[in-house]
């Protein structure tokens, strides 16, 4: 594998030795993190969280390639990394594999060919493996669909995956640029490592609608209260679309400058790119087992419930717009600095098929093999609502003297809730719940965003901080049939508290060696966004990179 | 930091100093310097600041009227890095590391631009006399000496500027900077000036900044070039991430 990186660079290279210009560029980092605690997560007849020690151990080797002809530009970004924590030896024999005992994977950030004033002067067509980057939001961009999340590192929080597309981009004058995408191939978001604890949580019912949503959680609970089976996740199963031309994605772009102010206009036509729930399967198996330190506490065995997943259509009109405001300038101040990106999305609704095998949970209550009755007159529980929805981030960016900068950002909607539901329209999701109780929360929530970069002499202070807004609510039958309970947890509360703090203390030597030393720290309980054992525990971290 | 290459690069020929007023003076030298059709100028700039290691960078700066684009070079943790400035209000960069342009706000030009004594509004600044009105301090032979005030609609960090004129090119010699207290907060000097193909261009520039205990930014002309007939869309946002 290492031998790639440069081969294919030295292909490159060699190809491009007949073009007027050529330019390379490498990278090489280190970064090291330690999780400091346990993250339990799952029952104890399925457990499913993480422990402490080393989270990540990995050292990236990377090249850049740049090489220009008259009015051609080839482009190729590639990085070899080696994961020292990602080994899975399972068998002695597996220690004969260089593979297993020290992988290395290969990266394609980008790959491909830009062609200048193709046929008409200031059309230019980029071909390839790519990042369409648009959106002026700080990492939080809702307008900008076309590549898929990369989620895998929670570190590098914004940055997405390439995509092989089809760009255009016709420049209408020096300031106004009309643009065009056709992505072929829809591409998934990669999620974290961590993100697989989810599934433990079988009490997240996704169904929209409440009694069906409540019915399947009271039979859960006395199916695993009562009668000893409590169900698990067995398998996610991902429908990854066809590769077919009704599955690409397309996005038009109108982006310009307007006085003082950046201005862009976007349509975007493709598929969210993180999965939902659409499918659900259940069988019963028959495992007897004791808790190891509490014997009288057993189970028969399991309710496995096979999960099906798929990715909605959506439809994304994008608003973008970035300038100054003056509001200082009575005090003498500079103007600060504001952006908004707001996305008016049309989802396609998607529901929800829950079938199962027959279930002989007891000699009393065999449930037979079919698909469930919800009593919804013959159709499907909603797990999306097609009721479009709004999703926007609102910055604003100030410089204190020499040495501060502060940016604060409101997130409306986070980059994996998907669906109408907020203060706007109301619709809650479950983050908890049991046979007679639920946490629930607006299925799009409010961050407020806040950080700062302070320069110390020869370091950098960088402070971030995401604080979760929305808050929480239990909801608890009052047993008079119906009506519901509701205690509301503020964003302030024991309950509704939610945030992360990510201070970072960076170095750069100049000559393009650069240090850093931070933490991430976690708050709030299970059944919030950062208190979710999903989102992997608190972090310690060191890295380094040299750029030469 | 390549303002000073556009605003002080004046045609050799040009009208002399005479005892002329103020405003006058700062005519000649906006004229000068925006003469050239367009300019090209590849830089090596030393950054120093007390007790710590010197930092290098090399970028290329292209201007045309008031417009210009800066690449950077090196070192390689900002190789890939441009500017575009239309105006000291209309600035972006692009930011290779994330793939995106973004506006320049007013609020960071007084800091210092990628870690030099040069700030953004140092750069932005093509003809003084649109933002400033000059009053005439000292006059020899040699030199002129003239304090710059803003003009009222003018967002500036500084109360005022005073420039020393050669009087045999009508290009400065040493600019002081002075903060709205009235504290001298920075000097800059311009020296070796290289008058070939009928444009004036100081060979080597520094800037020190008073406020950072005296540190300071040398830049040095490694190349140039005058009047290649830049093409004008080279001057737009689109271009900044064009072939990136």
């Amino acid at each position: 594998m290492r031998q790639m990186l440069f081969a294919v660079m030295a292909g490159c290279l060699s190809a491009s030795a007949m073009a007027a210009d050529t330019d390379f560029s490498g990278w090489l980092q280190s970064d090291i993190r330690y999780r400091l605690h346990d993250v339990p997560a799952g029952a104890w007849y399925a457990p499913a969280g993480v422990s402490s020690g080393f989270e990540r151990v990995e050292t990236v080797l990377g090249g850049r390639l740049n090489a220009e002809g008259d009015g051609i530009i080839g482009f190729v970004d590639l990085q070899l990394v080696a994961s020292g924590s990602r080994s899975n030896i399972g068998q002695i024999g597996d220690l004969g594999d260089r593979t297993q005992v020290d992988p290395v994977a290969l990266e394609v950030n980008e790959a491909f060919f830009e062609v200048w004033d193709v046929g008409l002067q200031g059309l230019d067509l980029r071909i390839g493996h790519q990042l369409v980057q648009w959106g002026v939001g700080d990492q939080f961009n809702p307008t900008n669909n076309l590549n898929s999340d990369d989620l895998e590192d929670p570190l590098q929080f914004g940055k997405q995956l390439p995509n092989t597309m089809i760009r255009g981009d016709y420049a209408l004058g020096p300031m106004w640029t009309l643009s065009g995408v056709f992505v072929p191939m829809f591409r998934p978001a990669m999620l974290p490592e961590t993100s697989a604890i989810g599934m433990a949580f079988t009490d997240r019912m996704p169904v929209v609608e409440d009694d069906v949503r409540r019915q399947l959680q009271s039979e859960q609970a006395l199916a695993r209260d009562s009668f000893g089976y409590p169900t698990i996740v067995g398998s996610a199963k991902i429908l990854d679309p066809a590769a077919s031309l009704a599955n690409g994605a397309g996005m038009v772009r109108l982006g310009g400058v307007l006085g003082s102010q950046d201005l862009a206009l976007s349509w975007y036509s493709g598929r969210s790119d993180i999965p939902q729930p659409v499918g659900n399967h259940t069988r019963l198996v028959r495992a007897p087992l004791c808790h190891p330190d509490r014997p009288t506490e057993c189970i028969k065995g399991y309710m496995v419930t096979e999960a099906e997943l798929a990715f909605p259509r959506m439809h994304v009109a994008g608003l973008n717009v970035a300038g100054e405001l003056d509001v200082l300038g009575w005090m003498g101040g500079s103007p600060l600095g504001w952006r908004l990106e707001a996305a008016w999305v049309v989802p396609e609704r998607l529901n929800i098929a829950i079938s199962n095998d027959e279930l002989p949970i007891d000699p009393s209550l065999i449930q037979p093999a079919g698909e469930y009755d919800y009593g919804l007159g013959g159709e499907r529980p909603t797990v999306i609502d097609d009721t479009p929805f709004a999703k926007w981030t609102l910055g604003l960016d100030y410089t204190l003297g020499k040495h501060v900068y502060l940016n604060t950002q409101w997130v409306h909607g986070m980059t994996d809730e998907f669906g109408a539901g907020d203060f706007i329209q109301p619709d809650y999701v479950t983050r908890a719940g049991d046979g007679d109780w639920e946490i629930r929360r607006l299925r799009l929530g409010d961050y407020l965003v806040l950080g700062s970069d302070i320069a110390l002499g020869g370091a950098t202070l960088r402070l971030f901080s995401l604080l979760d807004m929305t808050g929480y609510q239990t909801e608890t039958a009052d047993g008079s049939g119906g009506e519901r309970n509701i205690v509301k947890h503020s964003a302030w509360s024991e309950d509704g508290f939610s945030a992360v703090l990510y201070p970072e203390l960076m170095f750069n030597f100049g000559n393009g060696l650069t240090a850093g030393l931070g933490t991430v720290q976690l708050f709030g309980k299970a059944h919030t966004k950062f208190g979710d054992p999903a989102a992997g525990g608190d972090l310690v971290f060191v890295r380094g990179s040299y750029d030469f | 930091m390549f303002r000073f290459v556009l605003v002080w690069c004046g045609l050799v020929g040009m009208p002399l100093a005479d005892a002329g007023t103020a405003a006058e003076h700062l005519e000649i030298m906006d004229g000068k310097a925006n003469a050239p059709t367009d300019t090209w100028f590849r830089f090596s700039a030393v950054t120093q600041e007390p007790g710590k290691s010197p930092r290098e960078m090399t970028f290329e700066v292209q201007n045309q009227g008031e417009k210009r684009l800066v690449n950077f070079e090196g070192p390689s943790d900002m190789k890939g890095t441009r500017v575009l400035v239309l105006s000291r209000q209309q600035m972006w960069v692009y930011l290779p590391a994330y793939r995106k342009v973004r506006r320049v706000a007013s609020h960071v030009k007084q800091q210092g631009f990628m870690g030099t004594t040069y700030s953004d509004e140092d750069m932005s600044t093509s003809r003084y006399g649109d933002s400033y009105n000059g009053e005439v301090v000292k006059e020899t032979e040699a030199s002129i000496t003239l304090k710059l005030l803003p003009k009222p609609d003018t967002e500036t960090g500084y109360g005022n500027l005073e420039i020393d004129l050669r009087t045999d090119l009508m290009l400065p010699s040493e600019i002081r900077y002075y903060n709205p207290e009235g504290q001298h907060v920075k000097t800059e000097s311009r020296s070796e000036y290289d008058c070939a193909q009928s444009v004036c261009t100081p060979a080597n520039m520094k800037m020190m900044d008073h406020t950072r205990n005296d540190a300071w930014t040398s830049l040095t002309v490694l190349e140039r070039k005058v009047n290649q007939g830049i093409s004008a869309s080279m001057f737009s946002v689109r271009n900044l991430e064009r072939g990136r």
